[in-house]
């Protein structure tokens, strides 16, 4: 069981294990979508940090950006892939089953 | 990240779905045609039928404008007066079978509601279903004054049901009523979000 368990963690998602990657799933899987400055707001993180995690997540499939304007504003919309909420559902659970795990008997 | 501000993921996903209910607006609409619809339900209910038809179609025309009006009044307003301030962030519909199941139920219960019409049950089955949407709500996204409403309508059920007073007039008095406290909750979310969000800021 314990060693399952190591096996398990050895394979896990390190690209959403990461705090502020994890964070800035978190917050999309709450969501359809939002916009950069949501997402600045919501994971407290700064424009140049939040834009290169989102372009690796965007590398790995797990979210979708797509750039608009608003009348002649810029506006980045990022949203979960299939792709990347699965992925994250898989974390969430690996996550719960690790906490279980450590807790004293 | 600051490290002062870390959270876990599940707090952050809840954090996320109360994005939309966090200026209180979309509670004041809400609030506003729930009042307006459950008031000329109520009235309609309590005339005489050969005097209700033109309150019947006041009260068709309302719930037709606040049903189809409502989601783009609350989206015009959060454009003009939120999403330049905090950004935009889209609720996301859930559209698991428990929901739809759950959906289905309570309107098959409205419609054996008014068909039935039991003199003690009505009430408390307004009430009831009332309290469960709310519920509902309050587990998706955490918002504790959607639980505190709910409790106060369930509560409030009790009375209409003590009353006698008919399962028409209560659920419309009920609706009335959840209206009344989504205008309250909604404009102290309103006031609060003044005092905490920044000026316009833009956007990446």
């Amino acid at each position: 069981m314990a060693e399952d368990l190591y096996r398990e963690t050895a394979r896990v998602d390190r690209l959403i294990h990461e705090p502020a990657r994890l964070a800035l799933m978190a917050v999309l899987y709450g969501l359809e979508e939002a916009d950069f400055l949501y997402l600045l707001r919501a994971t407290g993180l700064t424009k140049g940090n939040l834009s290169a995690h989102l372009s690796k997540l965007e590398a790995a499939g797990y979210v979708a950006v797509q750039k608009r304007f608003l009348g002649k504003r810029p506006n980045t919309v990022c949203r979960l892939t299939p792709r990347g909420r699965q992925a994250f559902e898989n974390y969430l659970a690996w996550l719960q089953r690790f906490s279980r795990n450590l807790r004293p008997r | 990240m600051d490290p002062r501000g870390v959270k876990s993921p599940e707090r952050l996903v809840f954090q996320a779905r109360a994005a939309w209910w966090e200026d209180g607006l979309a509670e004041m609409v809400s609030g506003i045609g729930l009042v307006v619809i459950g008031l000329l339900g109520w009235r309609k209910a309590t005339l005489p039928p050969e005097a209700s038809t033109p309150w019947d179609l006041a009260w068709t025309l309302a719930v037709l404008v606040f049903a189809v009006g409502g989601p783009f009044v609350v989206r015009w307003l959060k454009a003009r007066w939120v999403w330049p301030r905090t950004g935009y962030a889209k609720p996301r519909r859930e559209r698991s079978l428990g929901v739809i199941l759950g959906f289905l139920l309570a309107l098959g219960v409205l419609a054996l509601l008014l068909v039935w019409n039991p003199p003690f049950l009505g009430p408390l089955w307004a009430g009831g279903t009332m309290f469960l949407l709310l519920f509902s709500w309050y587990r998706y996204a955490r918002v504790f004054r959607f639980l505190v409403i709910g409790i106060v309508i369930l509560l409030l059920s009790g009375i209409l049901a003590f009353l006698q007073i008919s399962a028409e007039v209560a659920l419309f008095l009920t609706l009335a009523f959840t209206g009344l406290a989504f205008l309250v909750t909604g404009t102290q979310a309103w006031i609060r979000f003044q005092k905490q969000q920044p000026a316009e800021a833009g956007n990446g």
